[in-house]
């Protein structure tokens, strides 16, 4: 086990370092020039002169070539240093720092909700014994997965917020004020659900449910029965840890797409995450602050699929064994998961 | 005194009555054997008798299972529940698959205890590995995958019987394993029967099984039993016509000419060069965090039209040398010759070819086939056409009209003459097959080997047959190949294989039961 945890603690090391190497070639490539949006905003828009450009590139060290800047950078974001907002001037690990904790309670709280609903969904789907329950919930699974995300939040939206008026539609933070927990958690439940199940929770109680329903006549899962063990022992210990393999590997993966999904929320709820700070350096081109948040990003996602893999080999054992697919558990109990 | 009586058992599934007013009696501390070809209902009358069916098929039962003076049929799912386990052991098939990979076997041991709040869990548990010959201290913080196949079966073995029950159903127990492991396996099975009082239920389709381990045979056919009696007597004067021919299958004689006669083969088995040759091939497998020599330095020559039969203990190589003669796997040292070719030296395209030479089949056919295909398209596949498909299922003697069918559909006999019939496609010289008739019932069986033993004699097909039945491989075999430890200890001809000296040799005769 120790093995393992250091053998995907390196790997996720290593792709977080070629994450960022990646990310600031990329932005090297993208058309314009920082310099030129910087002038452009500060005149009101007028097209700003190319030596004009030239200088103010020069000044900001853009113009060295693109291995110093990024061990420049390097070197600065090792000690927490992600340079100034090229818009603002306001440096970045401040902006990071009031920014990130809102999007990762928002994200964690939608995991939590995703994970609750659809194990819950799942389990119900494929443990019980009337036939309607699991019809329902796979019509009503088939209808969340054909939604896209923002649909789903839109109609939250117009359910909860404009109709029956139970929750804000958004605008927790107003500068100046505290936010308590009493203001905080109304705002949170809707972005969160929104989040929750507007990103792949079909998918996750789909795997739920056929992970676990895939088992039930599994030789190990009848010879518990054949032993004379409670249903509820049977249940738990013998057919959803190992029914749940399937889906804690893609929950792993899924974060990330989670997180972008976190971003298209926060701006339709006016969250005060990293996600609008993202999508407004996008627009001015503020590469400081852009690199920042792929970094970021990229960190958590890192993370959320290393947890995965620890999930999947603390459900399943073979696995810290061999290191493999954990999708696979093994080659007899898997021919039905192509 | 009777331990278990079944009176008049009728299981239906829905459209479908699979035992049909079956009746027995198993005596406390005897072994009753339940023999019948696939689909007589064996497995289903175990079964019912702890109602161990899928939770969602819609299976009836009626008649009377009693067990001391408990009718099992009666009992409520809480009562049921305190019958199994403790008064009902059950041991599966696939001992390994039975256990929960999650799971240590301490782990099992202990929660069985609990269940039934019989006592102490760690001294139960230990006694009862005990008594099944596995060191508890060695195996109790094991997971099943880290066990062998032998240990595998008596560790699910001592689970069964950890509450020391008065019955015990051993539900085709020995079918994967190797003839040396089968034999410890049932010897211990029997002997706690014997110590213990316990009536055991030992389900299989092997006769020769029947007839060594168990006191009585009952014969199942059509879902009633057609004669019980005493292991000897049933075997030596069977009365029943049914039980005649399954005698007669498992005696695994070829009726036709000789399969031990090379002229009695249309085509020359020595004359000719070797269609493909072993030479000091070693191979290493690693994986799970252990290296194995799985081959160490075989030399093997197969001839045109010749059947080898290669045989040895589970793990020592068998399956293995398959996949090295079939080109597909690369040895680590020495050389693989197709003809006068060695396999490794050439380019890809050209080995592909070799391979298109050389016919694959598989124990288990129904994995081997992509489950959304009809045979139509299996066969097809292979062949490139689909005209002939036909024909091919002609050959290897299915109703070509099964074209349209699933494989999953079919039953296990028919399921490997698919497979046989899609190896055939390319029009193989030689055919490499992997323990093909392990799980078939006799007959079925028998249906498998005379098959092959026409497409030797009418194509000169040559076949390496890979089998841990010594039957079996003299049945369908010239030249007989044991492998022990990724090496051959002994190449001798199927006829004098009672006089090979070996030691390994003499250990597998020696476990294999005969009739």
């Amino acid at each position: 086990m120790k093995r393992f945890l250091l053998l995907r603690a390196a790997t996720a090391l290593a792709v977080v370092v070629a994450l960022s190497a990646l990310c600031f070639a990329l932005l090297d490539l993208a058309p314009g020039s920082p310099a030129a949006s910087i002038l452009e905003a500060r005149s009101g828009g007028r097209p700003a002169a190319p030596t004009d450009v030239a200088r103010l590139e020069h000044r900001m060290g853009l113009d060295d070539p693109l291995p110093v800047r990024y061990g420049r950078w390097v070197s600065g974001a090792v000690r927490g240093d992600f340079g100034a907002s090229y818009g603002s001037g306001r440096p970045v690990a401040e902006t990071l720092a009031d920014t990130a904790p809102w999007t990762l309670l928002l994200t964690g709280v939608a995991v939590l909700f995703s994970v609750v609903g659809a194990v819950g969904a799942g389990l119900a789907a494929a443990l019980t014994r009337r036939a309607w329950l699991r019809r329902s919930i796979e019509t009503g699974l088939f209808a969340l997965g054909g939604m896209p995300g923002f649909v789903t939040a839109l109609l939250l939206l117009w359910i909860f917020a404009a109709w029956l008026r139970w929750l804000p539609s958004g605008g927790l933070a107003r500068p100046g004020e505290p936010v308590t927990a009493a203001v905080l958690v109304p705002h949170l439940v809707l972005p969160a659900l929104a989040l929750a199940f507007g990103h792949h929770f079909g998918t996750y109680a789909r795997l739920v449910q056929t992970g676990v329903a895939r088992l039930r006549t599994a030789p190990h899962v009848e010879n518990a029965r054949a032993r004379g063990l409670r249903r509820r022992t049977v249940t738990a210990r013998h057919l959803v840890r190992l029914g749940l393999v399937p889906f804690a590997a893609r929950l792993g993966v899924g974060v990330g797409t989670l997180i972008a999904g976190a971003y298209a929320t926060e701006m339709i709820f006016s969250w005060p995450g990293v996600g609008r700070e993202a999508i407004l350096a996008a627009r001015q081109q503020d590469y400081a602050v852009l690199t920042a948040v792929v970094l970021v990003t990229g960190v958590i996602v890192v993370l959320a699929n290393l947890l995965g893999d620890l999930a999947v080999a603390w459900l399943d054992p073979r696995v810290r064994l061999s290191g493999r697919d954990p999708a696979a558990p093994n080659g007899g109990m898997d021919r039905a998961h192509h | 005194m009777t331990a278990l009586e079944i009176v008049d058992l009728t299981v239906e599934v829905p459209g479908r009555r699979v035992v049909d007013g079956l009746s027995l009696r198993v005596g406390a501390g005897r072994v009753v054997a339940l023999v019948g070809p696939s689909g007589s209902g064996k497995s289903l009358t175990a079964r019912s008798i702890v109602r161990l069916h899928d939770p969602d098929a819609a299976v009836r039962a009626s008649g009377a299972i009693r067990l001391g003076g408990t009718d099992l049929l009666g009992l409520g799912a809480r009562e049921l529940r305190r019958v199994r386990g403790r008064r009902v052991g059950y041991a599966f098939q696939d001992a390994a698959a039975s256990l929960n990979p999650a799971v240590t076997i301490g782990g099992h041991l202990t929660e069985s205890v609990r269940a039934h709040d019989a006592g102490d869990p760690g001294e139960l548990g230990a006694a009862a590995l005990e008594r099944c010959g596995l060191d508890a201290a060695q195996v109790w913080e094991a997971r099943p995958y880290e066990l062998s196949g032998g240990q595998a079966q008596r560790a699910a073995l001592a689970l069964a019987t950890v509450l020391e029950p008065d019955l015990l159903i051993a539900d085709e127990v020995t079918t994967a394993l190797d003839p040396v492991t089968q034999a410890e396996v049932l010897g211990t099975v029997r002997a706690q029967a014997a110590e213990q009082g316990r009536a055991v239920l030992l389900i299989t389709h092997d006769l020769a099984v029947a007839g060594r381990w168990a006191d009585e045979i009952a014969v199942l056919s059509g879902g009633r039993v057609v004669e019980q009696g005493p292991s000897a007597g049933l075997l030596a004067a069977p009365s029943a016509p049914f039980t005649r021919e399954l005698v007669a299958a498992a005696r695994l004689e070829a009726s036709g000419p000789s399969a031990h006669d090379p002229s009695a083969h249309g085509h020359p088995a020595r004359d000719a060069g070797p269609l493909v040759s072993a030479r000091g091939v070693r191979r290493v497998l690693r994986g799970r965090g252990r290296t194995t020599v799985a081959l160490d330095g075989v030399d093997l020559d197969v001839r045109e039209g010749e059947s080898v039969a290669v045989v040895g203990r589970s793990g020592s190589g068998k399956s293995t040398l398959v996949g090295v003669l079939a080109a597909l796997d690369r040895p680590a040292a020495g050389r693989v010759l197709a003809g006068e070719r060695d396999v490794w030296t050439l380019r890809d395209r050209e080995r592909r070819a070799v391979r298109r030479g050389t016919g694959l089949v598989f124990q288990d056919a129904l994995a081997s086939f992509d489950p959304r295909y009809t045979v139509e398209r299996v066969v097809a596949e292979a062949l490139g056409r689909r005209d002939g498909v036909g024909a091919l299922l002609d050959r290897v003697g299915l109703d070509p009209a099964m074209a349209a069918r699933r494989p999953a559909t079919l039953s296990g006999g028919e399921r490997q003459r698919v497979a046989l019939a899609r190896a055939l496609a390319a029009g193989p010289r030689l055919l490499l097959a992997d323990e093909p008739t392990t799980g078939l019932d006799v007959l079925a069986q028998e249906r498998i080997l005379a098959l092959l033993d026409r497409l030797r004699r009418d194509e000169g097909l040559a076949v390496v047959f890979v089998t841990h039945d010594l039957r079996v491989a003299r049945r369908i075999a010239d030249r007989v190949v044991v492998l022990a430890g990724g090496r051959v200890v002994e190449d001798v001809p199927a006829r004098s294989l009672d006089a090979a000296a070996h030691p390994e040799t003499r250990a597998l005769l020696a476990a294999t039961p005969a009739l």
